[in-house]
């Protein structure tokens, strides 16, 4: 069946090189706004790193601890209470604090965030522990994030340094990541090894000893379920901890989220970025449909005076927003992708992008694209076709 | 086709639009290169009818021409004095138009009009059927009168 | 709705008249910026008629020619056109009206985008007629010479192509009424000629009225009458072929020679 002329998509491609122009127009506000909710992701999604590679579905932590960084521990008296119930596995401890790294060429220190485990004990779902585990039992050793960023220097093994101005040596690496609370990179360590640097880091943080655990993570049965879990030990602990699953609307890693999106201009700052990507795409595509509005005026009118009604040309103008929307929003996906790679490799935040992302800001080009269309269609409909004449 | 000046062209069409529209209409033949046109009367008689630039006339301000009907009455008549007073004195009573001749001895009936802008239709239809009726009547008069003989009507090209 | 003159006191419609113009006022601006540009017109416009408007710019003939073609709303008198009063209607309405006038502006307004034949389609789609559009097109443009040239782009053909495609545009549906303004004033005298035989020889093949705003003298031949109007009245009326017409059409008794000699 012969059907309708597509004028929209004639008129779109008849010049190549401004169709091109208009697409990378469209592009370039796609790209803007995924990398601008790119970074407040990355910046989000870098804090939960180390959460998520908790091994265990219930976490204990001091109730004063309101972000995961928090120094406040509770007493590891807690885990071994926690042991004693029905379904659960395991209670591990974990320590955490900010410490100084000096960077062994340039000689300049950096802050670097420093979490100990018993290599014994399979704490965290990184799998360098299990290979350096002997090494680690050594006195003043330390496996290096390759994630840490530029600053931090050489992170190859055997490396020696100084680390709160005690001597380190490194005797391997893992990959986790840098976030924005740390920056610069992290190092693991032995349990034994953090204590004897760090038992007293002086009066803004409590003091530590075996006797402390700034971490639990609570390892379940296979089976178990967690939310009864969770309110089992609620129940019978104490209050100066707080019980929490890990995952799930009312876990851990969305409390933690949730801190940094309303303890931070983060979320504030990124968003309002975000919607300025939205505002230029609706102005670029605006402009773009104005023009070609404005350069087809006459024949515009002609179409009215011919007796096309208002309501068509309407149409070929949506039509042309989606159509630019749409293939515009393509190249924007690409490049952002490989800017993600790229700020990932030169920040160690994680860039991810999700296919709901990808949604979602398909989503918003669109109605971006529907927006400038609805103001451009105004200009249409005010075309009298007796000015033609 | 070339004119010489606009009140030309102007006759020339509307005389184009009275012919074919009148009573001549099916025997009418226009010249391919001069602005003239053939006629014929009653079946029997050739009218031919020019359009002439005027161009020394008392207007300055104006363009004007001359709408010339003719036929060819007789050839060749004899004797020529007598021919002579014969047309003249006809001439008198005739009301529009007259005999004329040529080198040739050709025996011509002719009236002219003013072209133009100020052209009057019905006066173009009396000059066209009183060349038409005198020259068919008195044709054979002269002939039989003078001894002469029909004319050789001059053919136009067949194609209008 | 507007406010308008009762109707009871216009004519009634007349089926012979293709255009019905009734003590016509039109103003332009509103309030303190209102300017009269047509006063009491009246007009009546047979079908198959030719009719060249022609006057002073600025005379308003080419207003005229916009409210006849239902682009413009009308508050005051009667404006009949093929049968539908115009005066008092609202756009919608109008918009359904232009689908039966063809026009043809002094820009071909050709979409740079589209072929010669997709130009002529798009009036073609507007009656639905999506199976033969394509055919319908084609006739029409080889019907005023350009078979040759049904798939080249408006950047590909001449002046006088492009006027000439916009015309097959403006009369592809066989419009009853075709509006004209300065057609061939983009145009050499051959190409302006052509365009002006056709649009003669249409009309007096299918009985369409053509009225044509125009200055150029050298087509004036081709209309049936000429009104000019001055300062948005009417001045005059009259037909190009007066000559014939102006003759009294007495009956020619049978002629003899003697009516000639006293």
């Amino acid at each position: 069946m012969i059907k309708r002329i597509p004028l929209a998509w004639l008129n779109l491609t008849h010049d190549r090189r401004r169709f091109a122009t208009s697409l990378a127009g469209v592009g370039f506000a796609v790209l803007l706004m995924f990398m601008f909710n790119g970074f407040m992701n990355a910046l989000y999604d870098s804090q939960l790193q180390l959460l998520n590679r908790f091994n265990g579905e219930i976490i204990i932590v001091n109730r004063l601890r309101t972000n995961m960084f928090v120094p406040r521990a509770f007493a590891r008296r807690r885990l071994y209470q926690a042991r004693a119930f029905d379904g659960v596995q395991d209670a591990y401890a974990m320590y955490i604090s900010e410490v100084n790294w000096k960077n062994p060429e340039t000689r300049k220190s950096r802050g670097v965030r420093v979490i100990a485990i018993n290599p014994d004990e399979p704490v965290l779902n990184i799998p360098e522990i299990e290979t350096y585990q002997q090494l680690l039992k050594l006195p003043e050793t330390a496996l290096m994030d390759t994630k840490s960023r530029v600053e931090v220097g050489p992170v190859e093994p055997g490396i020696i340094s100084e680390l709160a101005d005690r001597r380190i040596r490194l005797v391997g690496t893992f990959t986790m990541g840098t976030d924005f609370a740390s920056g610069n990179g992290n190092l693991l360590m032995s349990d034994q090894n953090f204590l004897r640097y760090f038992a007293d880091r002086g009066p803004e943080e409590d003091k530590r000893s075996f006797a402390t655990v700034d971490i639990g993570v609570v390892k379940l049965e296979p089976g178990t379920n967690v939310e009864r879990m969770v309110n089992v030990l609620r129940e019978n602990l104490p209050n100066d901890v707080l019980v929490m699953a890990r995952d799930g609307d009312n876990g851990f890693v969305i409390r933690e989220r949730n801190y940094w999106q309303e303890n931070t201009n983060i979320g504030f700052v990124f968003s309002l970025l975000t919607s300025m990507g939205f505002f230029v795409g609706i102005i670029l595509v605006y402009q773009i449909l104005y023009t070609d509005v404005a350069d087809h005026w006459a024949e515009y009118a002609t179409l009215k005076a011919m007796g096309y009604k208002n309501g068509y040309l309407l149409g070929v103008v949506m039509q042309e927003a989606m159509i630019i929307s749409v293939l515009g929003f393509i190249p924007g996906v690409l490049v952002s992708q490989l800017l993600y790679t790229a700020a990932g490799n030169a920040t160690g935040l994680f860039f991810q992008m999700t296919p709901e992302r990808i949604v979602n800001l398909l989503i918003a080009t669109f109605i971006m694209c529907l927006v400038s269309g609805a103001i451009a269609v105004r200009k249409v409909q005010t075309t009298d076709p007796a000015d033609v004449f | 086709m070339k004119f010489t000046n606009g009140a030309q062209e102007l006759t020339y069409g509307r005389l184009q639009d009275y012919l074919s529209g009148s009573l001549f209409k099916s025997t009418m033949r226009a010249s391919d290169d001069q602005p003239s046109f053939d006629l014929v009367y009653q079946d029997t008689t050739l009218i031919e009818l020019q359009v002439l630039p005027w161009d020394t006339h008392p207007y300055p301000d104006i363009e004007m021409a001359i709408v010339r009907a003719s036929s060819c009455v007789a050839i060749g008549c004899h004797p020529e004095l007598d021919l002579l007073r014969f047309l003249l004195d006809e001439n008198r009573k005739i009301r529009f138009g007259s005999f004329q001749t040529d080198d040739a001895g050709t025996v011509f009936f002719a009236n002219r009009i003013l072209g133009g802008e100020h052209m009057d239709p019905t006066e173009l239809e009396v000059c066209l059927l009183s060349v038409g009726a005198i020259a068919t009547r008195y044709s054979d008069i002269i002939i039989d009168k003078f001894d002469g003989q029909r004319a050789l009507n001059s053919a136009l090209p067949s194609k209008l | 709705m507007v406010k308008t003159q009762p109707q009871s006191t216009f004519d009634p419609p007349r089926d012979d008249l293709a255009v019905h113009i009734q003590h016509l006022n039109y103003f332009f601006g509103a309030g303190d910026l209102s300017k009269q540009v047509l006063f009491d017109i009246s007009l009546d416009l047979p079908k198959g008629q030719i009719v060249i408007l022609t006057g002073p710019s600025g005379s308003g003939k080419t207003t005229l020619l916009t409210l006849a073609g239902a682009l413009r709303r009308l508050q005051d008198g009667s404006l009949r056109v093929l049968g539908k009063e115009l005066v008092g209607l609202g756009d919608r309405a109008l918009v359904n009206v232009r689908r039966n006038i063809g026009f043809i502006f002094q820009a071909h307004n050709l979409f740079e985008s589209l072929t010669a034949s997709q130009n002529v389609e798009m009036a073609v789609e507007l009656t639905g007629n999506f199976s033969s559009k394509r055919d319908q097109a084609v006739a029409m443009l080889s019907a005023l010479g350009l078979a040759d040239r049904v798939d080249y782009k408006p950047q590909s053909l001449s002046g006088g192509q492009k006027q000439r495609v916009a015309i097959a545009r403006a009369l592809v549906n066989h419009p009853q009424l075709i509006l004209a303004d300065e057609p061939t004033a983009a145009l050499d005298k051959k190409s302006g000629r052509d365009v002006v035989t056709y649009l003669h020889n249409l009309s007096r093949q299918e009985g369409c009225t053509v009225l044509m705003v125009t200055h150029d003298n050298r087509i004036l031949d081709v209309a049936d009458r000429i009104i000019n109007l001055v300062d948005g009245r009417l001045e005059s009326d009259s037909t190009p072929n007066a000559f014939v017409h102006s003759k009294t059409q007495e009956a020619i008794a049978e002629v003899s020679a003697d009516m000639f000699i006293m």
